[in-house]
């Protein structure tokens, strides 16, 4: 290291630790909830850092704190996993702080071990130590800290207690001299295989002492058959490879001697430095005998999912009721003071309702996002994924994805996003991909507005049932099938990985705090706003000129000299009913006019086996902004205006008069089920591949989505049209 | 009376002890025993973890470690997975797991509960 420049550059501090070992919380304490985050280039995991203003407790006032991802090792064999070793090893920050749940020593001490190990400066913050002293846990820090070489400073984050002298520990450990990794024994053959990969990691990641030896034993954990590591030099994962090789044909087991050897040393550590108390039955025990109860587990499961769904699919109405009213008022407001013309629809119809489409989704996402880290926090959403495993295993999925599978029935968009407490990258993103498919509130006045048109009669089935009940429950199943479907075939093809497994703590119960609820909520739904949002925004715009342009001035002329005949024949209320039919007639005509008009009429051979004409598919393309714009645009494209909507009796009367071009019937039972079964499997949503983008990270994935759901769509789709065809069902 | 109570103490631990040894024998004539065969409140040492290797990985880094003493807490309600408490905390794994995990001294539930160890408990 060079001489220290006379302005010093300002201080990183890197901060891990376990799951539930109060990361966030302390992360919150020390630099307030205005995180930064980001993602990491290239993954599915978000970077929170923040300024620290360390203030006056120390000469360093700001220093620069990244949160790292929550992670129980330093071991990786995934990009996401390698992010925590990527930020120590590569990154040097000047000063590691590791939270610890003091509860649970015996197993967080592994991680302090192991960033010890890299020989970075290290503070270990021992969280949760009232907890720990009321079940009577005694630690004797000093002599952790003098094993590890890292000062220990016992704190309560949620109190906020023990954070100043925290504060002075990491300021102090910045111009401290560090000391040198703590020494683990290992045996003659082990030592032989560390030194080895030792001296390559030394020379090919320019590495020294503490340093070269953590990547060796990192690379030796790490590096192995299937994994995804990113940036590891060949020469390293040669020697790494060829040493596990050596130690399998020996008979030793190279994983087990590495780990052990650290347990081994953490184990004589706590044997003398802390005391733990025979827990007796603990208030966690108590509450689980009823929540995970084999019965009552099942009632309390069935209530709390009841809380997510109802959340989503009608609390969250009245607040999206003012969201859509305050568009519209501003949209009226728009029209009325400004003067005719494009700019004015542009204004109105692209970016006013873009960022309505945007803004719309917020008291969903909002109340979600409380919800779940309500549940996370509280520890109640691990047993979630407990009770509900043994179901979600069956279909190649984890237990945690129950909660966005089910929040997919509301909305993809939220459901979207609250994958992200699914820990494993590949779990998320098959969870990700396929809850699209879950029936969203969206397609149900797709839905209603077809089962309203051709299931229209009082005819019953087994006389209780109405065929259009039937039918709609059909579409519901339909969607639950196809989704898990979707999930287990992604398992084996595009995210083929290892076997999925569940490996998860279940965390004592704790009570959350409502900073904590309120800062991951805010920042959520900021990630959607700044992320997806502006997606949505200039999609919605992008649609609207293709719904709008080119205009024909044939049509604009006709329609206009309609209105002077109707100006000079009729007055008052006659006037306007005959003004309203000839600006709907126009709209229509327009629209056939416009790009998405001629864009329908192209695909027409491509939909008509699936029992679709053009103006079907001037609704797809328009159902693109939101499902339940097909309702509404197929309103403009029969001219009856925009504003029809599912129960709209005149559209159902177009609809049901309307013929192909060889004069059939265009709506019959046969294509009003093939169509909502198009509706069920295509992806029909943009904001669901923009917040796919943004949750993924990247194209790729959105664009998959969008391919493999649509060429399922259609394939079914046309299988039930034209088998249905063939038998002569419903046609007529 | 403080005698009374050491002297069935003694005996139920001898008893005890018994039992477990049967325990074993039946285990060693039918292979050896998994963690994922124990029933609930059973207690164990793990002897070895045959998962897959990243599974195993992941195991052993959380101190699921040849050597360490492990309880049977519960299964999920729909019988997988199943809950153990081990340094500590609480884990939570799947059959297919715990099948992996072969175990030693096992310590049945009833056993533990007349035990001189688990006489200290309150239930």
């Amino acid at each position: 290291m060079s001489a220290a420049p006379a302005l010093a550059p300002t201080p990183r501090v890197h901060l891990v630790g376990n799951p539930n070992a109060g990361k966030t919380t302390l992360f919150n304490a020390l630099a307030g909830t205005r995180a930064r985050t980001g993602n990491y280039p290239g993954v599915t995991v978000e970077r929170r850092a923040a300024t620290w203003r360390i203030g006056e407790r120390s000469k360093h006032s700001e220093i620069e704190l990244v949160d790292l991802p929550g992670t129980y090792s330093l071991s990786a064999r995934s990009p996401e996993e390698q992010i925590a070793v990527d930020a120590l090893l590569r990154d040097r920050p000047s000063v590691v702080v590791v939270v610890l749940d003091a509860t649970s020593l015996q197993r967080s001490l592994y991680l302090a071990l192991q960033v010890r190990e890299t020989g970075l400066p290290t503070v270990v913050a021992l969280n949760m130590m009232d907890e720990a002293r009321a079940s009577g846990i005694a630690i004797d820090e000093a002599a952790i800290g003098g094993a590890l070489g890292a000062t220990v400073v016992p704190i309560v984050a949620s109190r906020g207690e023990g954070i100043d002298a925290l504060a002075r520990a990491v300021s102090d450990a910045i111009d401290a001299e560090v000391a040198p990794a703590p020494k683990i024994t290992h045996d003659a053959a082990t030592e032989a295989d560390l030194r080895a990969v030792e001296e390559v990691a030394a020379r090919t990641l320019d590495v020294t002492g503490d340093a070269a030896r953590a990547w060796a034993s990192w690379a030796l954990l790490s590096v192995g058959a299937g994994d995804e590591l990113r940036d590891v030099p060949a020469a390293l994962r040669a020697i790494a490879e060829e040493r596990q090789t050596k130690a399998e044909q020996q008979g030793r087991d190279l994983d087990l001697a590495l780990v052990a050897a650290r347990y081994a040393f953490l184990d004589r550590l706590t044997s003398t430095s802390v005391r733990e108390a025979r827990p007796a039955r603990t208030l966690t025990d108590r509450i689980d005998a009823i929540l995970v109860h084999p019965v009552l587990g099942f009632v309390a499961f069935a209530l709390v999912m009841y809380v997510v769904f109802e959340t989503l699919f009608s609390w969250s109405d009245p607040a999206i009721g003012l969201i859509e009213d305050g568009v519209g008022w501003a949209q009226g407001l728009a029209r009325g003071g400004m003067s005719e013309g494009p700019f004015r629809d542009l204004l109105v119809d692209g970016v006013l309702a873009g960022v309505g489409n945007v803004i719309v989704f917020v008291p969903q996402i909002g109340l979600l996002f409380l919800l779940i880290s309500f549940l996370e926090d509280s520890g109640y959403l691990a047993r979630v994924a407990f009770v509900i495993d043994r179901v979600m295993k069956a279909v190649g999925l984890h237990g945690k994805a129950f909660v966005p599978l089910l929040s997919g029935f509301a909305c993809a968009v939220p459901a979207v996003m609250a994958t992200r407490t699914i820990a494993s990258h590949k779990d998320r993103l098959v969870t990700m991909l396929a809850l699209p498919l879950m029936s969203c509130s969206a397609r149900l006045p797709v839905y209603v507005l077809v089962t309203g048109t051709v299931f229209a009669g009082e005819s019953r089935i087994a006389g209780i049932f109405s065929v259009g009940a039937v039918v709609l429950l059909s579409m519901y199943s339909l969607s639950v099938v196809a989704t898990l479907a979707a999930a287990a075939v992604l398992r084996r093809t595009a995210v083929r990985g290892p076997r999925p497994t569940l490996v998860l703590e279940l965390p004592p119960y704790r009570m959350p705090l409502v900073r904590n609820l309120l800062g991951t909520t805010w920042e959520r739904v900021r990630a959607f706003l700044v992320d997806a949002g502006t997606i949505i925004l200039a999609l919605t715009i992008v649609l609207w000129a293709l719904l709008s342009f080119p205009k024909s001035d044939e049509v604009a002329v006709a329609h206009e000299a309609q209105r002077i005949e109707a100006r000079a024949e009729l007055e008052g209320d006659a006037l306007d009913e005959r003004l309203a039919v000839i600006d709907a007639s126009e709209a229509g005509q327009q629209l056939e006019h416009s790009a998405a008009g001629r864009l329908g009429k192209a695909i027409e051979p491509a939909i008509e086996p699936l029992g679709m004409d053009w103006r079907m598919g001037v609704g797809v393309i328009g159902a693109f902004a939101a499902r339940e714009v097909f309702v509404s645009t197929l309103g403009i494209v029969f001219g009856i205006g925009d504003d029809a909507d599912e129960e709209s009796t005149s559209l159902r009367e177009q609809l049901r008069d309307a013929r192909r071009r060889d004069g059939s019937k265009l709506m019959t039972p046969l294509s009003g089920v093939a169509l909502m079964v198009f509706f069920v499997l295509a992806c029909q949503c943009m904001s669901t591949l923009a917040v796919v983008k943004r949750e993924s990270g990247s194209w790729k994935w959105p664009i998959l989505m969008f391919v493999y759901m649509t060429v399922l769509a259609y394939v079914v789709t046309l299988g039930v049209f034209q088998i249905g065809s063939a038998l002569g069902w419903g046609t007529g | 009376m403080e005698n009374v109570r050491n002297d069935s103490r003694k005996l139920t631990g001898f008893l005890a002890h018994l039992l477990k040894m049967v325990l074993n024998k039946i285990m060693s004539l039918t292979g050896s025993t998994r963690l994922g065969d124990l029933p609930v409140g059973s207690r164990a040492v793990v002897a070895e973890v045959q998962c897959d290797r990243g599974v195993r990985r992941r195991l052993l880094e959380l101190g699921v470690l040849p050597g360490t003493s492990v309880e049977v807490m519960r299964r999920a309600p729909l019988g997988d997975p199943i809950e153990l408490s081990l340094r500590g905390y609480r884990l939570s794994i799947r059959g297919d797991e715990a099948h992996g995990i072969v175990v030693r001294d096992v310590v049945a539930e009833d056993a533990r509960v007349a035990s001189p160890v688990g006489a200290t408990s309150p239930e």
